[in-house]
């Protein structure tokens, strides 16, 4: 499902050096497959999944997922290849102030043009919210939630649209130990249930522990941990 | 959810902001809309002025100095309206308090004149009363108790023309007491007035007949009023009803069955003649004219009368005479004892213009003597010269030549008893014409072997009523269309407006830049969910187009309550803006659409821009929060050293300039000095930090934050820089007037004082001679140094008139006088006034205009034509050849006397009097002025008055630019707050760090306050202090300029502004207690 094929990707640092933080690096993960991606801050963990994702580009190399290369795709196939195939859950939750939790999950299903069942989507989304065990916060606004609530409501907004692969950048980072392991639970126990491909960076070895693959990166490679 | 609830939720929440978003464009909606509706109330004053003035009228037929028959008027009654009336110029005297109204309008008018009123009805009272007296009138005469006594002295119309030495100087007028009964209001021609000029001219309106007995014009007019029938049908109707009367010509029939032509005015005109000469009948040419003497071998005849006939001549004379041969009477030959075959010599006055009169001698040979009878004895061959005709005795003449009564002899004395004005002498037409032959006319009749109306007949079809100086011309039409062609006041109050509206834009882009900034992870997110950049951007523009419209929307009425605010600032302190008119409220759909409309327009294209610029960042940066970095480069000393040298250039050069480049190079050194200013602190921000540079304190830490982000932090200093010198230097750009009015090359021409006249002069004050005749002493002569001007009346083009003058008031200057004075900026020959006597191709008259005239009044530029309408109804073009700098002429167009005795043979007489003051000084002067001129109703004004008064008006627009520069400064000072809210709101985890490490929160506000405040005191120092150079160089060198005190207060208000709005910004930015929330909004 995911592949990578000697993708390099620098930035730079000072007056005029760069930093290689992917050389050549190859990687693969079947459809379906969890994984988590542990290493040192600063190893490019966040930029292994922001080139997963599209969101950004690399120097060198391809990158696979699906039959898609994201890296490839022009402005508006980019935002349909985030739309349809990837769900993101970052560190920080990015809800919307100014909706509600339900709306917040709703939310991916304005991003596309075409004409959506209003009733099905909201039914889905409650049903996600339920999933997230949110089912009875969904009129509250995330200034009403806590920190790991709010990351539920993040995590049910990310499969609103059925993604193929989820991505998810140190989805407990903010959040207490508890709060983090239920969190990280909920996210495997998803994406095995709808299959899935889970791709997770972290600094939580408990919960790297959870993937079916654990990765490491390092020297700007992806090894097998 | 559909996006519109997307849409609704977000505007809810972000409410503060779009309030505030909302309220900025409220603010630019309601500036523009306030300054566009001052167009329309200037523009809707204007034409209720003009309605106000010609109330119904809407063309006029006036002669000025001649008159027509009055019954004109019921001839063509089947066209309108047509009222007749007496027109005359003059002063109005209150006996009792003994104050005047110079430069008076006096009508002498019937019922058909207030059907043209306002109103449609006359005064009460008015036909069984008296007279009737506007407000200019009565504040001039004290506001007398009514009814009053008042004298009126005034020129007197006729058939002569008042150029003309035969008519004494009384002749042309008048005084009597009349009954000053009530006040005129505004439905009453209370502002009446043919002109679009800001004075209302002071008028007295009486009846008709009243004022027909004063002047003893029976049944006669020269001024007629019609209603608003088109004027081509007026004309059309006067060119079968116009009889040879109303052109001053009379037939009578003679007793040897002819009919004979004259005029009132003495000659006829050479068109006259040339119709008189196209008549299918036998006719015969008289000249008929007075010599002084003629003198023969021994003897002379004193005062002579002559004529000159066409030949064949009639009987006793011979049938042809030689060109210098002349048939004499018995009784002359008798008198000077002469006989055919001797010569005697003539001495006669030609007339000239402006009542010139030179003596003139030639010698003629007697070729026959006849006896007195038949045509020899025709004593209706004399014309009727004034003062001369129907006298009884020789010593009853009153002329206006000059003549020597104690010349008289008793047998002359016995032939005007016995002939009266029968010729004493007879020479060819030819010959008559030769010799006497003036600018009046050639001929003084012609007679018809024809019965009078076939001869009426005839020369109607061989003249046209224009031809005599009957035409019509609209008023109306004009006046209106220099209503709107006037300055436009919503487009000048816009752009003086400009800081205030910019600042007011700056300030809504600074809103969306704060919003955008708080939102980028709100952007970031929806684009990694899969939104499209395009979409997310029409959310926004959505969401934002919805507050701004109602911004916009809201900004209207409250752009109403601006602009009435500033109309109450042009009714009351800004009167000189507007030339003393009264503005109303006015408005129009396109100014109150116009400025909402654009302000949407930019508020949307801000939202798009800023978002363009911000939203398109990668997806990362935005859910990161972070900017793109982009690295200064340094740029070196050069740019601010050049700035620093040229500056201090300016500054030298203005050492050596004269007064009228000294304003531009001194404000030239001034923004030359903010421009090195602004690049020193771009280079120092710039520069490289220096190794070990490092140093403790809030002062120096804020010192280095400024160069953090050196393009944000210039723009901000710049733009409080760029708007605190153009607020404060413009002063520099004011005027004064002249210190010394005795500068020939300044604008006063080195007169003193000027007056025009209520009743034109008839003699030529330029002559010496003349005024020692008029009763000047040599030495009042010598001290006045008095120099007469020609006028024919138009519109005032100067900057007093709102309205676009469409015919300007042309002046006729003695260019003899003129020189070496005054200034010329640009002209067509070396000296201006040479080349007001340059011959130019197409009959185009050459004109001076002053500067401000030409590009202000007049909307012309050098070289270009003006065309005006003379009495005939034929055009004058004048063409612009010199431009001369500010000067007490503004408003008018000059042209050369001669020119304008040529182009304008009506208007006679000198209607300006310009002179310096007496050694013993102003008082003196003006008090023998006015008892040396006093028939004449001079009004005084000093030529610094006249200047201050011109150049008032653009003191005026600086001083409202300053106050509304001065609100754009404080708005600007309040962008300033804004602009530190933005910054400390993206430097939050900064300032966490600082609280981290434990910077006490004073500490923490303290280096937030002192960064911005540097930020805001470099803008307001540097564009002060460069400000002031051209102010305090302007001081320096006696220019005139504004109040450095007044605006240093503007600064100080500025700063403490600013002040304020930063430390609020850093209140709101500091939450929580005064900590830093790091996952704070």
């Amino acid at each position: 499902m995911i592949e990578l094929d000697e993708v390099c990707k620098t930035y730079p640092s000072g007056e005029n050096d760069r930093l290689e933080v992917l050389r050549n690096c190859s990687w693969s993960l079947k459809a379906g497959a969890t994984a988590s991606v542990v290493g040192p801050s600063g190893s490019g963990k966040s930029t292994l999944l922001h080139l997963l994702g599209g969101l950004d580009q690399p120097d060198a190399g391809t990158i696979k997922v699906g039959e898609v290369d994201p890296t490839q795709l022009k402005e508006k196939d980019a935002a349909a290849f985030r739309r349809d195939t990837v769900g993101f859950i970052f560190q920080a939750h990015h809800l919307l102030p100014q909706l509600t939790a339900l709306e917040n999950v709703l939310l991916p299903t304005l991003a596309g043009m075409g004409k959506r069942d209003l009733a099905q989507d909201e039914a889905r989304a409650h049903e996600l919210l339920k999933r997230v065990g949110l089912a009875e916060r969904a009129s509250h606004e995330p200034g009403r939630l806590s920190g790991g609530e709010r990351q539920r409501v993040a995590v049910a907004r990310a499969l609103m649209l059925e993604p193929k692969v989820l991505l998810a950048d140190e989805p407990t980072g903010a959040l207490d130990g508890r709060t983090a392991r239920a969190l990280a639970d909920l996210l495997f126990e998803i994406s095995a249930g709808n299959a899935t491909t889970l791709v997770v960076v972290t600094h939580d070895l408990t919960l790297a522990g959870s993937a079916q693959r654990i990765f490491r990166l390092q020297d700007g490679q992806l090894v097998a941990s | 959810m559909k996006i519109r609830g997307l849409i609704a939720r977000s505007r809810r929440h972000y409410r503060r902001h779009h309030l505030a978003f909302a309220a900025c464009l409220a603010l630019v909606s309601a500036v523009m809309t306030g300054a566009l509706l001052v167009g329309d109330a200037v523009r809707e004053s204007l034409a209720a002025r003009v309605e106000d003035r010609m109330g119904r009228i809407g063309s006029v037929l006036m002669t000025e100095d001649r008159v027509f028959e009055g019954d004109l008027a019921s001839r063509l009654q089947a066209v309108g309206v047509a009222a007749p009336i007496l027109a005359v110029e003059g002063v109005v005297v209150d006996p009792a308090s003994r104050l005047e109204a110079p430069g008076a309008l006096i009508l002498g008018v019937d019922e058909r004149f207030w059907q043209l009123s306002p109103g449609g009805t006359a005064p009460v009272g008015f036909e069984t009363s008296g007279a009737f007296a506007n407000a200019t009138a009565m504040a001039m005469l004290g506001n007398p108790i009514l009814p009053s006594e008042v004298v009126v002295r005034m020129t007197k119309p006729g058939q002569l023309q008042r150029d003309i030495a035969a008519a004494q100087t009384s002749a042309f007028r008048a005084s009597d007491r009349v009954s000053l009964q009530g006040e005129l209001t505004r439905a009453t021609f209370g502002q009446f007035g043919l002109t679009t000029d800001p004075a209302t001219q002071p008028v007295l309106i009486l009846p008709l007949s009243r004022l027909q007995e004063i002047l003893g014009l029976s049944h006669q007019a020269n001024l007629l009023l019609t209603d608003r029938t088109a004027t081509a049908q007026w004309q059309k109707a006067l060119r079968t009803e116009w009889s040879l009367a109303d052109a001053g010509l009379k037939l009578q029939s003679l007793d040897d069955g002819r009919t004979e032509l004259t005029t009132g005015a003495v000659f006829l005109s050479p068109k006259i003649l040339a119709a008189a000469e196209s008549l299918p009948f036998p006719k015969q040419n008289i000249y008929g004219y007075f010599v002084n003497e003629i003198q023969g071998s021994d003897d002379s005849a004193p005062y002579c009368v002559v004529a000159g006939l066409s030949e064949p001549l009639p009987s006793p004379l011979p049938d042809q005479l030689s060109p210098d041969g002349v048939v004499i009477n018995r009784w002359l030959a008798d008198r000077i004892e002469v006989a055919p075959g001797d010569s005697m010599v003539w001495t006669y006055y030609r007339l000239g213009e402006r009542r010139a009169l030179t003596e003139e001698t030639v010698t003629l040979q007697v070729q026959a003597v006849v006896p007195m009878e038949g045509a020899a004895a025709d004593r209706t061959l004399m014309p009727d010269f004034p003062g001369l005709a129907d006298t009884e005795s020789c010593y009853d003449w009153d002329p206006g030549l000059p003549v020597d009564l104690d010349l008289i002899q008793p047998a002359d004395e016995a032939y005007w008893q016995e002939h009266q004005g029968t010729p004493k002498a007879f020479l060819t037409y030819a010959t008559a014409q030769r010799l006497f032959d003036n600018p009046f006319g050639s001929g003084t009749a012609v007679r018809f072997e024809a019965e009078p109306g076939e001869v009426a007949k005839a020369l109607r079809k061989h003249l046209s009523a224009s031809e005599v100086g009957l035409a019509f011309r609209d008023v109306r039409t004009p006046a209106e269309i220099a209503t709107r062609e006037g300055l436009d006041f919503g487009q000048l109050f816009a752009s003086m407006s400009f800081f205030l509206v910019t600042a007011a834009a700056c300030l809504a882009g600074l809103v969306v830049s704060l919003v955008l900034e708080a939102r980028m992870r709100e952007v970031g997110m929806m684009r990694a969910m899969g939104f499209e950049f395009q979409t997310i951007r029409q959310i926004w523009l959505r969401e934002f187009g919805g507050v701004a419209l109602a911004g916009t929307v809201v900004g209207v009425p409250l752009g109403v309550g601006f602009n009435l605010a500033i109309l109450a600032g042009l009714n009351r302190i800004w009167q000189g803006a507007t030339g003393g008119l009264r503005v109303e409220f006015g408005w129009s759909l396109v100014s109150l659409l116009t400025a909402p409309l654009l302000t949407l327009a930019v508020a949307l294209l801000v939202v798009w821009l800023r978002f363009q610029a911000r939203g398109r960042t990668s997806i990362i940066s935005l859910l990161t929060g972070t900017s793109p970095e982009t690295r200064a480069r340094f740029v070196g000393w050069l740019w601010p050293a050049i700035a620093t040298i040229a500056a201090v250039g300016l500054l030298l050069a203005s050492a050596f300039a004269d007064r009228q480049l000294q304003a531009s190079l001194f404000f030239g050194a001034g923004a030359a000095l903010l421009a090195s200013w602004l690049l020193l602190m771009r280079t120092i921000w710039r520069r490289p930090p220096r190794s070990g540079a490092h140093r403790a304190g809030t002062l120096w830490l804020g010192w280095r934050q400024a160069r953090r982000r050196p393009g944000r932090s210039l723009a901000v200093v710049t733009l409080l820089a760029l708007a605190t010198f153009l607020v404060v230097s413009v002063g520099v750009n004011r005027k004064s007037p002249p210190t010394d009015s005795n500068d020939r090359y300044s604008g006063t021409g080195g007169f003193g004082w000027l007056a025009p006249l209520s009743v034109p002069l008839t003699f030529n004050p330029n002559d010496p001679a003349a005024l020692e005749e008029f009763g000047m002493l040599e030495e009042e002569i010598e001290a006045l140094h008095l120099t007469g001007l020609r006028e024919r009346s138009g519109d005032d083009a100067s900057c007093l008139n709102l309205a676009r003058a469409q015919e300007p008031r042309v002046l006729g200057v003695p260019l003899e006088a003129m020189k070496n004075r005054f200034r010329f900026l640009d002209a067509q020959a070396w000296d201006g006034w040479e080349a007001l006597a340059a011959d130019l191709p197409g009959n185009h008259i050459p004109a001076a205009v002053d500067a401000s005239t030409l590009q202000w009044g007049l909307g012309k530029s050098l070289g270009d034509t003006i065309t005006i309408t003379a009495a005939d109804g034929l055009p004058v073009t004048l063409e612009i050849v010199a431009v001369l700098e500010d000067s007490i002429f503004q408003g008018s167009v000059l042209i050369s006397e001669e020119n304008f005795s040529e182009a304008f043979p009506d208007q006679g007489g000198y209607r300006w009097l310009l002179g310096t003051w007496m050694p013993e000084g102003a008082t003196t002067t003006r008090k023998l002025v006015g008892q040396l001129f006093r028939d004449y109703g001079p009004a005084i004004v000093s030529t610094q008055a006249r200047l201050a008064q011109f150049l008032e008006v653009q003191n005026t627009y600086l001083a409202i630019f300053e106050w509304l520069g001065g609100l754009g400064l404080l708005l600007g000072a309040v962008g300033l707050g804004l602009v530190t809210l933005r910054n400390l709101l993206e430097r939050r985890e900064e300032f966490w760090l600082l609280q981290a490490l434990g910077f006490p929160q004073s500490q923490q506000r303290s280096l937030a306050f002192v960064e911005h405040a540097i930020l805001a005191g470099i803008g307001i120092l540097g564009g002060g202090v460069a400000g002031y150079l051209p102010l305090i160089a302007g001081q320096l060198s006696d220019l005139p300029t504004g109040s450095p005190g007044l605006l240093g207060l503007l600064l100080l208000l500025v700063a403490a502004a600013a002040s304020l709005a930063i430390a609020l910004a850093v209140k709101m930015s500091f939450q929580s207690g005064g900590r830093f929330d790091p996952n704070g909004s």
